[in-house]
Parts: C-alpha cells; structure tokens; sequence
C-alpha cells in the first residue's frame, strides 16, 4: 500500500496573471459506492446556505455582499480515495474597491464549518427538499437512453458495485439516508477530518497564512493518504443476453473489453492503447466506423485503464453489428504491425506535446498540475515521459492480452430502409 | 496584451478578429449565415424549396467531400481540432491549431468554398445522418420542444435541422450544389479568429485565398417572411401521460427600435432581470417549492434568433399552471427589482469582465456574438457596465413590450 504524508500547513501558489484568489480544501476519505448521495446532498447544503443564512437569498446577498465569486464542493474518485474539494474564489486584493479579504474567507469558511443544523441534524424541512430533488433526478436520468442502456449494462458486469451503485442500490439508499446520518457523514468526512490547502493567485504566503490561522486553524499538521490509484476490475460473464429490446429509436452496442491479470506496472501499455484508439491524434475507433466504414455518427469509448478496462459504446443499426465488431477487430489487428504501431505511438507522443503547449495557455493550468503533483497523480509531463519509455515489443504482447469479456446490442425500435 | 478588431472586406466577408500573441494556440471559424431556417429561395423567376435535412447534409458533404476529401482523413496527423454544426440560421467550420495556422486557416476557406459534390459520395455521407436522426428522436421533451416552437413562431415553420430520413434520401448532389452557390457566398460569411496570429497578415492571407477562389456571385432572394413579432398560437397543451407535467412561457420583444448598443446593454439588463425574479430564493420558486408544486428551479432564458427581438423562455417542470402564468405575467408587468441586488450584481458583472479581459475566447465569443448578433462592433468594457444604473435599468424595461407571448403546457391526464 503506497502512502504519502502531506502537511496541513496551506501551500501558495503565487501568480500575478489572474485576477482571482483561487482557494482549495481537499478532505480525502475512503472511497465507497454509497458516499455519493451523502456527497450531493452536502454540496447542495454547504454552497446554499449556513447556520447563520440558512435562507437561500439571504445567503446568495450576503455572498454577493462579500464577494465571493463561485464556491462549490467537488468531488474527485482515484479507485480507494475520494478527494472532496471545497472551492472558492474571490477577487484579488486591490481589484475593486472595499472589498474585504478577510470577510470573505470568513464567510467561505463559516459555511462550511457552520452549516445549515441543529443537535446534530442538518435541517429537516431543507434536507427533505434537497432529498426529494436527488430521488427525483435519479428517476429522470433512467429515461433517457445513455444512462438507461448504461446501467442496465453496468450492473450486469459488475454486481461487486467497484464502479459504483446499481440504479435500485441507489434508490434503496437515498430513501435510508436521515438527517442525522447525513450529519455523521459530514462529521467524519469535513468537520474533523484535517484538509489540505492551496491558494493561487496574487497573495503572499503570510497573508495566507494569517488567514488560515485566524478562521480555518487546525491542530493536526501531517495527513497520511494512500495513494493506491489502481484495481482491476474482476472479469465477469454478465448475466445478460447478447440482444434487448429497448423503447428508444437508436440501438446501442457495448463491448467491455478487460485485461484481468493486468499488473499495475503494466498500466501505462493500456493507457497507450486506450489513447491510440480513442484520443483525437489517432482516434482509431472513430476513424474506422466513421470515416471508412460510415457505421455510426456517434461512438464513445469509457476508458479505465486504473481498473484494467476499457468499454466501447457505438450507436449503430442493428444489422450492423457484426460488421462493427469486424471494424474494430481490424482495428486490434491492424495494430500488431510494428511500423504501423510505432507510427501511431509517435503520434500520440507528439500529441502530448501538444496538449502540453495548450495547458500552457490556460490560467488554471498551474492550480490543476499543483494539485495533481500533491497527490501523486501524474500530470502531461510526467505521463509522456512514461509513454517515451514504453517499448514497441512489449506493447504488442500487451495487446493480445486484451479480451473482449462481454458485448450486448441493445436494439432501439427505429427501422429504416436505406 | 488582447487586441479586437472587426471589418468588412471588399468581398463582404465580416472577419471579428481577436488577437494574443501571447498564446499557443489560434483558433479560427467560418460562420455561414444559413441554416435549417433556409425554406425557401428564388433565383430569376424560378422558385425553389429546400428540403428539411439540406443544409445539416451539406455542411456534412462540405467537410467528409471537398477538395482534400474527407477532413477528419486529411486532418489526421496535423494535430488539428475540427469540426462542424448547423443551425436554426447557421453553419459554422472550425479548427484550432498549435501549428501552422496560417495553413489550415486556408484549408478551412477552401472545403467550405469548394466542395465537391457527387451523388457516389453523397449515398456514404448520408449513412452515419440516418443514424444522427434517430439519435434526434431520443432526445427528451422533442415532442413538446416542436411544440412550443410551433406556438412561437409565426412565419417560419420550424423544421428539423436533421430532417427525416425520407428526406434525406431524395436530396442530391446538383441541389446541394445549387444551395452552396446561393447561400455559401463571401458576403453570406463571418470568420472568426481567436489566439496566436498577427492581424495584419491574417487578413492580407483571407484576401488572397477568397480572390484565388472562382466563384460567380449569384443574386437570389430569401421568400421566407420576415418572422413576425406576434407569436403563432396564445396557447397550447400537449397531454402525455407518460411524461412530466411542464409549462414554458415564451415572450417575444420587439428590439427593433434599440440602437445596436442598447441591445448589448438589454442582454445585460435581461440577465440580472431574469435571474433575480426567477431564481431559486425568487418569490415564484419560494411560492411553488413551499406548496410542493416543484422541486426544480425555474427555467429562464434570453436568446436571438431573429435580429429585432429577444426571446425569452421561463419555464417550470411542476403543477398549478394557472398560478404560473398568473405570477408570471404579474413579474412582467411589474418588473420588480431590489436595489442592493442590482448593485451587487453590477458589481459581480465589473469582475467577470475584468477577468474576462485576460482570456481569449470568452473575450472573442462575446466580441463576436456583440457583432453577428446586435451589429454592435465593439467588445464589452468596463466603462460600459459602470454607466449601468438602476434609473436606468427600469427605464430600459419599461418601454419594452412584454404583450407577445405563448403558453405550452404538458400535463399527464
């Protein structure tokens, strides 16, 4: 088990090219499938209202009043860890005119440390309201046919729910979840969990620092978080047939493909792959059904190279499918010519390049690559030089180790004669 | 350092140029001012109706069939971003590029003005729209989005920018090439460009790519009517039982007598309007969420589809629409305002325009759409917000007309 040992000390990030303070909290916790209902009902609560402005006008004028530009609470899931990210904005010092730093951060932070509760129980009437909003919302996504399709079929591969909640499981949970286990949640996960910091923009590390101390203090200095980014998703026969009828005009075809005995040292050859058929600098996949075969308008790839897995969705005619899973089987074929394969890794290298080019000309780019080296997840840089290293030999063996594991049309009604 | 500049050249072209040599990438997109609205057209005395689905089959035939071929193909190794979309009054070709600009910013011209057009082609482009159109039957709320549009608007009859596939199928080749010549002319074009490039070549390169380019001008004329103020139908109901119990009110603004500036000034207006009577700590929301009549926010919007009016769209997923429409046209008559909240937001708005200063493509949208959409050629300034009042504001409201509108409901029974 990798860990990695962070201060809590607030880490600055100083730039003069915005023109916003740019604050982060992360919280990290375990990661487990039921925490993501808890998870929106507290971003629904801490960003609408506080102990103090529990009525959402008054706290969206008192917010206005302090100048607090957006603030939200985010979420980012790497396989064990999940990292909540409370985030807020302000202007920085000297762009307006009387506007209060320290007000602000007070506020920010009085919102999240003084929510909307009483006795241990955040707010009955609002809860409800926020609650009903959620199991509503649920209900809606099933209608229409990307999530529909997609839960359907992830269930079916993967009932252990690593990937998350089934459809009922969620449902299920969401009529248990109380206020008062609400309140838990939010105890363990934000009010005594310690958080570690970073703030961007033009400040000085003992501004900073003097306002972390004066309304955000803690006591605990270190946080020890493991930094296991990877588990392969165990193979399983779905339970489904190869063919269901659906109610919608376009019929969708998954096909999961997995390497289950995948070591984690063996992820950057899956991640080159996944790349190569999916990314815009080769974009095989597309270009094969699309551009050459005019099988689909549209098709989609879920790539999870951390979990060993990959799964291709195309939106075809039924009588197509066969010639589809020829397309893209040509596709795995076509990619054990070394010439060839060395041409496309050249290209997604180049790409890479690229994109390192295009962070540059973005303001957040510095926040997003100080927070991905904070917890050890590989930026551009970092994933290009590993991708430089990567031997054509040993990539092409790794190819024939990806197994299509299981595949389901789900056939839509439309049935036209062409 | 961000530079903005708008003309016209000799051809007609619009270019809205904005500049930062700052930067890594550029960015440049023609915009064609035809799209799905296009019905009908006369060249001499011949009279020619367009097809739903034609304008959406050509930009597909401009991009996979042009002198290159296909684009996506001949794009391949450039590390290119591009695409294409239509709409109701457009279609627009991009790319974005961190390399060789210059290049691709004349390929971009050429597939757009010289397409090939053959109907071999033709039978394979139109395959993966087959699969579009039924992409566009399991979109949410269609039946009630045709509706509403029905309702909305007078002169035009709404059509399906993808078309039905009956259609599709009998469009060919000489009609699409017919259609690119009438509507696809320079003066029927505005480039837009974004980024990394120097202004005074960039322009000198548009010149010599459009005259290196043979094309006759062709005079026609547009037999759609003028869309008029009023709207089609007071009011309408959809009953589906199987699906949600929605209202939309749609009022339509007559802008025609504002200045270009004022217009610009209007959609700032309009956003502080709308969300601050119609957000979730409004008095509607407070009124249907505490009666459990909703549980989702209130639906607002301001576009500008037509050039003499706003279009505005409240709408609520939720029951008692007779209170709805009562509160809302209430809130229209009255306008109602909170004078710290109009303040606030001034504010607000004065930091994300400074903000907005320092980035390149929210700076150039909004340049642009200040341009294409209000004929006014400047972008947004600080200056201009900091006259914003609140004497003002309620003047600007008050002598707009809020008389045009529209109901469509969906209910279950």
């Amino acid at each position: 088990m990798k860990k990695l040992i962070i201060d809590t000390q607030p880490k600055v990030l100083k730039s003069k090219d915005i023109n916003t303070l740019e604050f982060r909290l992360i919280f990290p916790i375990k990661y487990h499938p039921d925490n993501h209902f808890y998870i929106d009902l507290l971003k629904l609560f801490l960003t609408s209202s506080s102990y103090q402005y529990n009525d959402y006008g008054l706290f969206r004028k008192e917010s206005a009043r302090k100048t607090i530009l957006n603030m939200s609470l985010g979420t980012r899931t790497l396989v064990d860890n999940t990292y909540l990210v409370f985030a807020f904005s302000t202007p920085k010092e000297g762009l307006i005119k009387d506007f209060d730093l320290d007000s602000a951060f007070a506020f920010a932070i009085d919102a999240l440390y003084h929510p909307f509760c009483e006795n241990g129980e955040f707010d009955l009437a609002k809860f409800q309201y926020e609650k009903d909003y959620l199991i509503e919302n649920n209900k809606r996504h099933l209608d229409g046919i990307y999530n529909s399709n997609s839960c359907t079929f992830y269930e079916a591969i993967d009932p252990e729910r690593h990937l998350g909640n089934t459809y009922e499981q969620d449902t299920e949970l969401l009529d248990k979840i109380t206020p008062k286990g609400l309140y838990e949640f939010y105890t363990k996960s934000i009010k005594e969990n310690p958080f570690i910091s970073l703030v961007y923009g033009d400040i000085s590390e003992s501004r900073v620092k003097k306002l972390f101390k004066n309304y955000a203090n803690q006591e605990q200095e270190k946080v020890t978080i493991s930094t296991n980014y990877f588990k392969v998703l165990p193979e399983k026969k779905c339970k489904l047939k190869k063919e269901i009828a659906t109610s919608f005009s376009q019929s969708e075809l998954f096909l999961l493909y997995q390497v289950p005995d995948m070591k984690e040292s063996e992820r950057k050859y899956l991640a080159i792959i996944i790349n190569i058929l999916h990314a815009s600098e080769n974009n095989l996949i597309f270009e094969s059904l699309r551009v050459k075969n005019n099988l689909v308008y549209d098709v989609r790839m879920n790539p999870a190279s951390n979990r060993a897995m990959f799964v291709i969705t195309a939106f075809i005619s039924p009588e197509n499918k066969n010639a589809t899973k020829k397309a893209i089987n040509q596709v795995f074929k076509d990619l054990h010519d070394k010439d060839y394969l060395q041409y496309c890794l050249d290209k997604l290298l180049k790409g890479l390049e690229v994109d390192m080019l295009k962070e540059e000309d973005s303001p957040s780019s510095p926040l997003n690559k100080a927070l991905d080296k904070l917890f050890n997840i590989p930026g551009t840089e970092e994933v290009l030089k590993e991708f430089r290293s990567v031997k054509i030999n040993d990539l092409i063996k790794f190819i024939d180790r990806i197994k299509l594991t299981n595949e389901v049309l789900f056939k839509g009604e439309s049935n036209d004669k062409k | 350092m961000i530079k903005n500049k708008t003309l016209i050249l000799d051809n007609g072209i619009r270019l809205v140029l904005t500049e930062n040599k700052n930067k890594n990438q550029s960015y440049a997109e023609i915009i064609v001012n035809y799209g799905s609205l296009n019905q009908k057209f006369a060249i001499g005395k011949n009279t020619y109706t367009i097809p739903e689905g034609t304008a959406h089959l050509l930009e597909h035939s401009i991009v996979e069939s042009n002198i290159y071929g296909n684009m996506f193909e001949h794009l391949k190794d450039e590390f290119v971003a591009f695409n294409a979309y239509t709409s109701g009054n457009e279609t627009r070709f991009f790319v974005s590029t961190v390399y060789d600009f210059e290049t691709h910013l004349e390929e971009l011209i050429k597939i757009v003005n010289m397409p090939v057009f053959k109907d071999e082609a033709l039978k394979k482009i139109k395959l993966p729209i087959y699969e579009e159109i039924k992409q566009g039957k399991d979109r949410r709320n269609k039946k009630y989005m045709d509706e509403l549009n029905r309702c909305t608007f007078k002169n035009f009859v709404f059509p399906s920018t993808l078309g039905t596939v009956e259609n599709v199928r009998k469009i060919n080749a000489e009609f699409l090439k017919l259609v690119h010549s009438t509507f696809y002319q320079p003066c029927n074009q505005t480039i837009f460009l974004a980024g990394n490039f120097d202004t005074k070549n960039i322009i000198k390169l548009i010149e010599e790519t459009y005259k290196s380019i043979e094309s006759e001008p062709v005079n026609y004329q547009c037999l759609e009517k003028k869309e008029s103020i009023k709207v089609n139908h007071r009011k309408s109901k959809i009953i589906d039982p199987n699906g949600e119990e929605l209202i939309t009110m749609t009022f339509k603004i007559d802008v025609s007598k504002l200045t270009p500036k004022e217009r610009v000034k209007g959609t700032f207006y309009f956003s502080h309007f709308l969300d601050y009577n119609f957000n979730d700590s409004s008095k509607i929301y407070n009124e249907f969420y505490e009666k459990n009549e909703t549980i989702y926010s209130i639906d607002y919007s301001l576009t500008t589809k037509f050039d003499d009016m706003y279009i505005i769209d409240i709408g609520l997923y939720g029951k008692n629409h007779r209170k709805f429409k009562k509160w809302v046209l209430d809130i229209m008559k009255h306008q109602y305002y909170d004078e710290e909240m109009f303040y606030l937001w001034k504010k607000q708005t004065t930091i994300d325009l400074i903000i907005r200063t320092g980035l390149v493509m929210p700076t150039g949208r909004a340049f642009l759409d200040n341009v294409m959409k209000h004929g006014y050629d400047y972008p947004d300034e600080v200056g201009d917000i900091e006259e914003f009042s609140l004497d003002d504001y309620r003047a600007f409201l008050k002598k707009l007309n809020f008389k045009n509108y529209t109901i469509v409901r969906s209910v279950k029974k």
